[in-house]
């Protein structure tokens, strides 16, 4: 009988989840982890006598109510800075597109449907300094206030991530801006129209 | 003497050590940007498909391998299931991105030195497996565009890739807003009751 009553619910279940798996995804997103590089504006590097190695950014799974609560979503690190001084700290930014869905269960979520570009978390980046260079980092932070505590019921949508670091307190001010995420494709000195070494 | 020849020096190596760093000195290592809900406008673009989670990951890229091995990363979009239409045998992925070729170039032949574009730079034919009764897993190979970084001139050029989107659409709809499935991005799922009327976990 047991057995009865569990494989009839089993297959309850699946006949619901099936019909309605569609209609949402279903998990919060796993990490991202992105790459740091040199922030370009129109005429050359934002910053350019600040130079860095690497960088990384990484942005974990957010699963609420612990961005609301527990205000650490990810880290920001940038290796090898180079500039004159050396800095003591930077400053990350994660802005994004928030959308967020439609459906509150209990009707009382002011941003419900809306979909605007807003900076999701800030980082404070401190500095170690090793001789000629500095290594930064910082945990990325979703400042107070973000999210609507009537809020945390609603799915959200998190989309066009961008990573930025910039000289410490100069967040969003061009000029500043050392880094964001990205993919470098360094070259080896090699130019392939003169027979280099490894190319075909 | 030897006193001005040390002043001498030690101006020279500061002016040095002081002068303008010109250059990222690394190349990225592997990237991986998760996927979530492609939204449009009024909602999802593609209501009808769902998917329980997925990424992009881009491998190292190096130059001048570049030239000759073209598949630079990977695309996964996992648990798809379907509302309506049938499920997928293939999907398409597409990555487009802001390509920033620097300035320098050690023999002057690159045509794109300096150059400042958006640009789909890869696309990925991915491919899908059935897994149980309603939903299939898809995945492909990340593979560069057939004119993107293909000049044998330009692999002493510097290249950096910012603002890197990547999508994924139903099979033959690249472009169709109606048929993005996913993009880059990150899902919070919502959690009853809100914070507001006490859940748990909250503050």
């Amino acid at each position: 009988m047991k057995h009865i009553v569990t494989a009839i619910a089993a297959a309850v279940i699946a006949s619901w989840v099936g019909i309605s798996s569609a209609s949402a995804q279903e998990y919060a997103t796993a990490k991202t982890r992105v790459r740091m590089v040199r922030a370009y504006c129109t005429t050359g590097p934002c910053a350019p006598s600040i130079n860095f190695e690497s960088g990384s950014g990484l942005l974990n799974r957010m699963i609420q109510p612990k961005p609301f609560s527990k205000r650490k979503i990810g880290r920001m690190r940038l290796l090898g800075v180079q500039s004159t001084p050396l800095p003591s700290s930077l400053t990350g930014v994660l802005s994004a597109r928030f959308v967020w869905d439609t459906v509150d269960p209990d009707g009382d979520c002011p941003d419900l449907g809306d979909d605007v570009v807003q900076t999701l978390a800030t980082a404070s980046m401190f500095c170690l300094h090793q001789t000629d260079r500095a290594s930064c980092g910082g945990d990325l932070l979703v400042p107070m206030g973000l999210i609507d505590p009537r809020c945390t019921d609603v799915r959200l949508n998190v989309l066009d991530l961008k990573f930025e670091v910039y000289e410490f307190n100069m967040a969003n001010v061009e000029t500043s801006r050392i880094a964001r995420d990205g993919v470098a494709i360094l070259d080896q000195g090699i130019d392939c129209s003169s027979g280099g070494a490894g190319c075909p | 003497m030897a006193k001005l020849c040390g002043v001498a020096v030690g101006a020279l190596l500061l002016f040095l050590w002081a002068g303008p760093v010109t250059a990222q000195e690394r190349g990225t290592s592997t990237v991986r940007l998760a996927m979530a809900t492609a939204m449009c406008t009024t909602g999802p673009c593609a209501p009808a498909f769902n998917f329980r989670g997925g990424f992009t990951a881009f491998k190292k890229p190096r130059q001048p391998k570049l030239l000759t091995r073209r598949e630079i990363g990977v695309m996964r979009l996992d648990g798809v299931s379907s509302s309506g239409p049938p499920l997928p045998t293939s999907l398409d992925g597409v990555v487009t991105a802001r390509v920033v070729f620097s300035s320098t170039d050690p023999d002057s032949d690159c045509g794109d030195t300096g150059s400042d574009s958006v640009q789909t730079i890869a696309t990925s034919s991915l491919k899908c497996r059935q897994k149980g009764p309603s939903s299939t897993s898809c995945r492909g190979t990340l593979v560069l565009g057939g004119a993107v970084f293909n000049d044998p001139d330009c692999t002493d050029v510097r290249v950096f890739l910012t603002d890197v989107v990547t999508e994924v659409y139903e099979d033959g709809g690249v472009g169709d807003d109606s048929k993005k499935i996913a993009q880059n991005g990150a899902l919070m799922t919502g959690k009853t009751p809100d914070c507001n009327s006490g859940g748990p976990g909250c503050p």
